[in-house]
């Protein structure tokens, strides 16, 4: 569901496959079928952005859930079970803005297998385990994919700004809104979206 | 790019806001004093911080980006020591004297 890639990562179109794979029942909201190829009927694609001005050496983590409270939710699930949310998120500004993701509540998937070295805003070193920046996902040419769907597990940025002064970290979110349907028939070409229980193994 | 001419008749003066989801940079600036006496132009930069777990309810920040002197009766230019300059909010300038006879000229654009 979430991946980091070198370059900007093709988007779902319509008449293309997926596969959920992942423990079923955990990784999953329970009417997603795991192991069972969707295809995609239908792509919209929303442009999103949200800007954030961070004084040094402070933090703060946000939901990209759905809530009232928009300034500290990014609203970026969706509400239907048929659809699906692939989100291209790009950074632009601050080059000294840490992004960190959290999924779930508190836990870095994204970390070494070293018993050592966990995130920790706390050290200058351990911060540097996996933060997105402006250079790793530029909005010019977003590397980061999420995928999203109702009532999925929520998912968090934790923003953190390393640098001696204020910076202005401005986020740009390509939704690709995918309405999508169970098939029967296994597809000899298919996209894989990977659960929880993969990206924590 | 746009560009805007401020009278120094007030202390403080807004030049532009900077649209939520871009930055400011300044392109270059203007100075013309033809005022009595000299005058020095500070460029502001007042924005309020998003809410962090450190500081739950930030106040507004007045950050000085550059400080610019001319003499009375003289006319100075900057380019190449503003396009560092990043406006995160509001840009303001601010008079050390006032005066009708004071203009600047301030370039700008958005990232």
């Amino acid at each position: 569901m979430i991946k980091l890639f070198p370059k900007t990562p093709e988007i779902l179109q319509p008449n293309q496959y997926i596969v959920f794979k992942g423990k079923p029942g955990e990784d999953f909201p329970d009417f997603i079928q795991v192991d069972k190829p969707y295809i995609v009927e239908y792509t919209k694609q929303i442009t999103f952005a949200r800007s954030f001005i961070f004084p040094s050496g402070e933090k703060k983590t946000l939901s990209l859930a759905n809530d009232s409270d928009y300034e500290n939710y990014f609203n970026l699930f969706p509400t239907m079970k048929d659809s699906l949310y692939e989100i291209l998120v790009g950074l632009k500004g601050g080059k000294n803005m840490l992004v960190f993701i959290q999924w779930p509540t508190e836990r870095y998937p994204f970390e070494l297998e070293s018993p050592h070295i966990h995130v920790d805003l706390d050290s200058t070193i351990t911060r540097m385990v996996s933060p997105i920046t402006v250079d790793r996902s530029p909005a010019d040419e977003p590397r980061l994919r999420i995928h999203t769907l109702k009532d999925l597990t929520e998912m968090y940025f934790q923003l953190y700004n390393n640098g001696p002064d204020y910076e202005k970290l401005v986020f740009k979110f390509l939704v690709n809104k995918c309405k999508i349907r169970a098939v029967e028939k296994m597809p000899e070409r298919y996209r894989v979206i990977e659960g929880l229980s993969i990206l924590l193994r | 790019m746009p560009s805007i001419v401020i009278t120094g008749d007030e202390s403080t003066k807004e030049v532009f806001d900077t649209p939520y989801d871009k930055i400011g940079k300044i392109t270059f600036i203007e100075v013309d004093n033809q005022s009595a006496s000299a005058v020095t132009v500070t460029l502001q930069d007042v924005f309020t911080p998003f809410a962090t777990d450190e500081t739950p309810s930030p106040s507004e920040v007045t950050r000085n980006r550059k400080q610019f002197t001319v003499g009375a009766g003289e006319e100075k230019s900057w380019e190449d020591k503003t396009k560092s300059i990043e406006i995160l909010g509001t840009c303001k300038l601010a008079f050390s004297t006032t005066s009708s006879d004071i203009k600047v000229t301030v370039g700008y654009d958005f990232e």
